[in-house]
């Protein structure tokens, strides 16, 4: 064997004992070494606070430790129209409201009115969740999640704070999703050792400011809805009229997506034990699907705070008139 | 910073660790309040108690305007204030449900879809507080900052409201022979002056008495949008609006500001200005 085709074997293997830890739920070498590395006496830390970051999070008690990481890339699985899911028996646990013809036709394949078949001309509207997506940004956030609060426990961390969020489609909506966290470990010296280190997805200086204003960061907490609008006739009609009208059905559809993301959002800050959340970032998209179907989705992400102290700990704020 | 044993970063940690801390009592609330106004709000007395959400979908659907005439096109105007009153309503009836006594940093936007069928999604979107101390009647709106606010309460004045009006105009088209006769020269197109005018006169004199009847003192922080939105160039939405506040104390007190010259010069310059900001996806 000559050098070369043993160092591309050796990069093989390596490659593959990554492969088989992130299968048994244990970071990848790459990661596990640079951890090991900065777990070393002597080690010098990383961070990527800034100067005025850096000196808040001492002024609240607390030094950096290093970068952490967490990344993983899930594919969604396939979920198709409602009526599929419908004649297949069930529709995949999502929520589901249907719009009939308001002429009486068509109620689509499986309904009760279905006195003639469904056709171009009347058919019902549906509007239905897309559990399947909504599960793989879960899935993808929950194995990011891990890997960085992993590597965080690893090097002695109390929390990590300026999380920042990479959140990309691979491969166009629907199909493969990337989640990312990057952000520092801070700790504080001789404080007692947290069975999960907390998160905040807000910088060094704004964790300086929720320590002393009584609140401290749990949990980096998200929220999606993502519905699905296949317009009914009727909803068609509406959209075709020449006066100006309330659609209901797409109302309702981003009415929805909207208060399952909020929804979610607030059933995730109780499942952390935590009082609410602070500095929540909103993203709604809505995707062109073919036909008049539309994708709706609504995402949400901020910081569960707990609330340790009643009343603010400082000095109330000065009031500053700034001359430049 | 003396580090003492009750030091605040002890006292968040034994909170985490699950030893004490003088938690929120009542259900979990979500905020996109960022950590400064959540801290201020708490000192004037208010404590966020969830994101809430209004919002309808229309079809704006087709009015024809006279070519040569500035006027206003009422039936655009009716269903641009409608929809947004109704998002509002609906977004202030999820703030009474989530046990909200007041709504801040109301965002109230129009998405408007050209297309086939051109709709347009009105949402309003806010974070619902709630008085810890004595109980204000009614859900009062505004769009004013978690800073705003906290400077407007000390000072005196308690938000009553949000107030606005809006107008659609339609702006008269010149005639070929005037626009001939005027290519050489530099005049005032007074047809468009007047239409822009009137249009705003009307829109701002609707928020004006939208704060008369919730029996405001005045309007503050106030801004006139002006957007075509799908109608081209010769109709325009003007929309004014602003947070309605009454003088709750006796009289307007005085903040007495501390004036303050920063000492940073530009330090920016030495950072990275291309990262990312937090949060935000990063495009590699």
């Amino acid at each position: 064997m000559s050098d070369r085709e043993r160092d591309e074997h050796a990069a093989l293997d390596r490659q593959q004992a990554s492969i088989a830890a992130l299968e048994r739920g244990e970071l990848p070498l790459a990661a596990r070494e640079r951890i090991d590395e900065l777990r070393q006496k002597g080690a010098a830390w990383t961070s990527d606070l800034s100067v005025g970051e850096m000196a808040a999070v001492r002024h609240a008690g607390f030094e950096p430790v290093g970068m952490v990481m967490g990344s993983g890339v899930f594919r969604i699985a396939a979920q198709w129209g409602y009526l599929s899911n419908y004649g297949a028996g069930g529709s995949s646990g999502g929520r589901v409201r249907t719009y009939p013809c308001p002429h009486g036709f068509g109620y689509g394949m499986g309904g009760m009115v279905g006195v003639g078949m469904a056709s171009s001309e009347h058919r019902a509207g549906y509007n239905w969740e897309h559990t399947n997506y909504e599960a793989g940004i879960a899935g993808a956030r929950d194995a990011a999640l891990s890997r960085i609060l992993a590597e965080a426990s690893d090097i002695g961390a109390h929390g990590v704070v300026g999380v920042r969020i990479i959140r990309r489609h691979l491969e166009g909506v629907g199909s493969s999703l990337e989640f990312t966290c990057i952000g520092t470990a801070i700790r504080r010296a001789g404080g007692p050792k947290l069975r999960t280190p907390f998160m905040s997805h807000l910088d060094g200086v704004a964790f300086s400011k929720l320590i002393h204003g009584g609140y401290v960061p749990v949990a980096l907490v998200m929220g999606i809805g993502a519905m699905e609008i296949d317009p009914g006739c009727g909803t068609e009609w509406q959209l075709r009229s020449w006066s100006n009208v309330r659609i209901p059905q797409v109302s309702d559809g981003l009415e929805e997506a909207r208060m399952l993301g909020i929804n979610r959002l607030e059933g995730e800050i109780a499942s952390v034990d935590a009082d609410g959340a602070v500095g929540v970032e909103t993203d709604f998209n809505a995707h062109e699907l073919g036909g008049e179907a539309m994708l709706v989705e609504l995402f949400l992400l901020g910081t569960a705070v707990r609330r340790f102290a009643k009343e603010p700990l400082d000095e109330p704020p000065l009031p500053i008139l700034r001359l430049r | 910073m003396a580090e003492t044993a009750q030091s605040p970063a002890d006292a968040a940690l034994a909170c985490l660790a699950g030893q004490g801390g003088d938690r929120h009592k009542g259900r979990a609330f979500s905020s996109d309040l960022s950590v400064d106004e959540a801290v201020l709000l708490k000192e004037i007395g208010y404590e966020p108690c969830g994101l809430v959400v209004g919002s309808g979908v229309y079809h704006i659907g087709i009015q024809y305007a006279n070519w040569s005439n500035n006027e206003e096109m009422v039936a655009l105007t009716q269903v641009m204030y409608q929809a947004r009153q109704e998002a509002l309503v609906m977004m202030e009836r999820h703030a009474a449900q989530v046990g909200g006594h007041g709504v801040v940093g109301l965002r109230l936007d129009v998405e408007m879809h050209s297309g086939p069928h051109p709709i347009a999604e009105f949402v309003a979107m806010g974070t619902a507080v709630a008085a810890t101390g004595q109980r204000p009647s009614g859900v009062w709106v505004s769009d004013l900052s978690g800073q705003d606010l906290y400077l407007l309460i000390r000072a005196g004045y308690q938000p009553v409201g949000l107030a606005f009006g809006a107008c659609v105009y339609h702006v008269a088209h010149q005639g070929m022979a005037q626009v001939l006769g005027q290519t050489r020269q530099n005049v005032e197109l007074t047809n468009f002056t007047e239409a822009l005018y009137q249009a705003r006169e009307l829109a701002m004199s609707r928020m004006q008495q939208e704060a008369e009847r919730q029996k405001a003192h005045g309007i503050v922080a106030m801004r006139i949008e002006q957007k075509s939105h799908i109608w081209g160039t010769h109709v325009i939405e003007f929309l004014a609006v602003g947070t309605a506040v009454r003088l709750a104390a006796a009289e307007h007190r005085r903040l007495n500001p501390e004036m303050s010259v920063s000492l940073n010069d530009a330090a920016q310059a030495l950072t990275d200005a291309a990262a990312p900001a937090p949060g935000e996806p990063a495009e590699s």
